[in-house]
């Protein structure tokens, strides 16, 4: 059971770790990539997954973004 | 052949060929008919070569060990994996003094974002200035970590950790330093590791930094840290005599306060904390898994900054060794005093690099040291020690995804930082400490050369003896002079790696002589965007391009020259650029940095009149 302030702060709080932490974490993984000794090919195939993965993470934003519209509309006080 | 039979029977012959040349060299200076002058000096050579390669050795031999100890990592990485029931309670510790806000929000958010459930945050804050202090309580108060202060201030880092320690319950420790972001499984994974066995004092993982696309100085950096948490790190783990690097390490707790917490006596309280903590009977471990990302220091101002305070606080701490040696022979075993001796003299490589560059000029100008061994029997013994030596490093590095370019790199760095390790270890033999400073995060600017006077020194000596050298050769035709020339054309080049190396990003580097030479008009202005014609978004994305660092005060102080020249925009009384003196004075003045509002006061004092 939580109520409904306490889940839209812990959603707001989820959302700005996600906004912030993801392109931190990006930046890192990928500048690691140059001691993978990986082939440039390989290295460009991983880029590419990331980028996907930024993608999804803005989708996973959203989603968060419609749950707490959906909460903060709702009437219910407890969940 | 496999490939680890291959690296072994290569590490054993560089080990051979190593012995065969220190043998040669000791029975060439005792047929050597040297006197006064020209003995001191063969002996200051063959000190500068015996070190090298006793370092050498002790790089072999981890070698040896670390491919042993493949075993325990394969271990500690299926111990790492393994999920607990009961999660012990951790503390998380990071200390910070004036430390950027953005590089504390990207280590907190990530501390926070750890998996592991039983964990507590502590923003260890021993600034000073207003600024900072405020910063530090909306960070905390923003993402809900505690904020520790103390009253007075003693012992810098390791002083405010140790004041933390004494409110703390938690079963473990884990210290990051500002700038480290931890990946989410940190904590997941090294705990395990100490739980499975009650005497481990503590696990150290390694320090990665990922702005290398950043500055010269920051991936040559990255290179040379590589190079010690490989197989420097693996051997000393293997022999229990890994030490703490300060940041990325979980301690267990009732370690810590048996040795009193982190000794303060020195700027490098991880490694002499190491020492009591093994002298304790504790052990220690290293996890070869990178599990925080952090950033090298990027211009070689911040660079010999923090090798100044590494050399000097190690070279203290070595000379705390060598007395317990004395005094406690029994209190560590044989292989931890071996490791510990290597990790403590390293820095007086400095001295070593000295002299070995100063040789050939002595030798090519002034013909000292007057004996020189036979070409053959030099080759012979030199030729196969030095290209085993050099070509297992390289070999046993690529084996890991290093180039040999990049080695080189990091190589070169330390190689012009002797004047930094030379100055470190004198201060430090004669009992002057440092103080514990942060390592500017910034690109910052290039340093003035005059600074860098003993590298250009050196570099004008080495090349007035290789002409001299040439000149030399053509009347006496003698081998000697053309091997000590090519060794002073080696130097030459790397000590020419202090043009690559200084790079900035042309901030004034004297914002006082502006006081003297400008008179500035200025006013407040809350959207000095709109001033320039730029979008918020353009104004922004211009500062993150051109400032050291986050820009994230609304109100700034627009400044212009008085009488001829542009208008300059000054933010936080630094001038990002300033063109060039003119005979009259500065032409013109265009810079681009910040201001709080309280700095404002300090602004006008200081910079303008």
């Amino acid at each position: 059971m939580i109520k409904k302030e306490k889940l839209i702060r812990g959603i707001d709080s989820a959302m700005d770790i996600q906004k912030r932490l993801v392109p931190l974490l990006n930046k890192h993984i990928s500048a690691s990539m140059f001691f993978s000794g990986l082939p440039d090919k390989d290295k460009e195939k991983i880029a590419q997954r990331f980028q996907a993965m930024a993608i999804i993470h803005t989708k996973h934003m959203d989603t968060l973004k419609s749950i707490k519209e959906e909460i903060t509309k709702g009437g219910g006080h407890v969940y | 052949m496999n490939k680890r039979l291959l690296i072994n029977a290569f590490v054993l012959l560089a080990l051979i060929a190593i012995i065969v040349y220190v043998v040669t060299r000791t029975v060439l200076l005792g047929y050597a008919d040297y006197e006064g002058f020209d003995r001191v000096t063969a002996f200051f050579l063959l000190f500068g070569e015996f070190f090298v390669i006793l370092h050498g050795i002790g790089y072999t031999l981890n070698i040896f060990r670390a491919y042993r100890y493949q075993k325990t990592q394969n271990a500690l990485q299926n111990l790492a994996h393994v999920d607990i029931e009961n999660e012990p309670d951790v503390a998380i510790l990071v200390a910070a003094r004036h430390e950027p806000k953005q590089i504390l929000e990207e280590t907190f958010i990530s501390l926070k974002n750890i998996k592991y459930k039983n964990k507590e945050i502590f923003f260890l804050d021993d600034s000073s200035d207003d600024k900072y202090l405020r910063e530090a309580e909306e960070i905390s108060k923003e993402l809900g970590i505690r904020l520790f202060r103390r009253e007075i201030r003693h012992g810098a880092k390791a002083g405010i950790v140790n004041d933390c320690l004494k409110t703390l319950k938690h079963k473990y420790i884990a210290i990051f330093d500002a700038d480290q972001n931890s990946m989410p499984e940190f904590l997941n994974r090294i705990i395990p590791i100490m739980e499975h066995d009650e005497r481990l004092s503590f696990v150290q993982t390694p320090q990665f930094y990922t702005n290398i696309e950043e500055s010269r100085v920051a991936k040559a950096a990255a290179f040379q840290q590589a190079v010690f948490y490989e197989y420097i790190c693996e051997g000393k783990s293997s022999q229990d005599a890994m030490f703490c690097c300060g940041t990325n390490i979980v301690f267990r707790r009732q370690a810590l306060t048996e040795v009193g917490g982190l000794d303060e006596s020195t700027v490098t309280e991880d490694f002499a904390t190491s020492i009591k903590l093994h002298q304790r009977k504790w052990k220690s471990l290293y996890y070869n898994h990178v599990n925080a990302f952090g950033m090298a220091p990027q211009n070689l101002s911040s660079y010999f900054k923090q090798q100044y305070r590494w050399a000097n606080g190690t070279i203290s701490v070595l000379k705390k060794i060598l007395w317990n040696f004395l005094i406690k022979p029994f209190s560590l075993k044989p292989r931890q005093w071996w490791e510990y001796f290597l990790s403590g003299s390293y820095y007086i490589v400095g001295l070593a690099f000295f002299i070995l560059m100063m040789f050939p000029i002595l030798y090519l100008l002034l013909n000292i040291p007057s004996f020189f061994a036979r070409p053959e029997i030099y080759f012979l013994t030199f030729l196969p020690y030095i290209m085993l030596s050099v070509g297992v490093f390289y070999f046993v590095l690529k084996g890991r995804n290093y180039t040999v370019k990049e080695l080189f790199l990091g190589q070169l760095l330390g190689s012009i930082t002797f004047s930094i390790y030379l100055r470190a270890a004198f201060f430090s033999l004669v009992g002057q400490k440092t103080t514990f400073g942060i390592t500017e995060k910034s690109k910052g600017a290039a340093i003035p050369y005059i600074t860098m006077w003993p590298q250009l020194l050196l570099l004008f000596l080495n090349y007035v003896a290789i002409v001299w050298g040439v000149n030399r050769f053509i009347y006496e035709r003698e081998p000697a002079i053309i091997i000590n020339s090519f060794w002073a054309f080696y130097h030459c080049m790397v000590l020419s790696s202090v043009f690559y190396f200084n790079q900035g990003n042309s901030v004034s580097s004297s914002c006082k002589s502006l006081k003297k030479e400008v008179l500035f008009e200025y006013k407040i202005v809350k959207e000095p965007y709109a001033l320039k014609g730029l979008s918020q978004q353009a104004w922004k994305t211009c500062l993150s391009v051109f400032l050291p660092e986050k820009l994230d005060s609304d109100i700034v102080i627009m400044c212009k020259l008085k009488g001829k020249g542009e208008e300059a925009i000054i933010f936080d009384a630094n001038v990002m650029h300033v063109n060039d003196k003119t005979k009259n004075g500065y032409k013109t003045a265009i810079g681009v940095v910040t201001i709080a509002l309280s700095d404002k006061d300090k602004l006008e004092k200081e910079f303008l009149i």
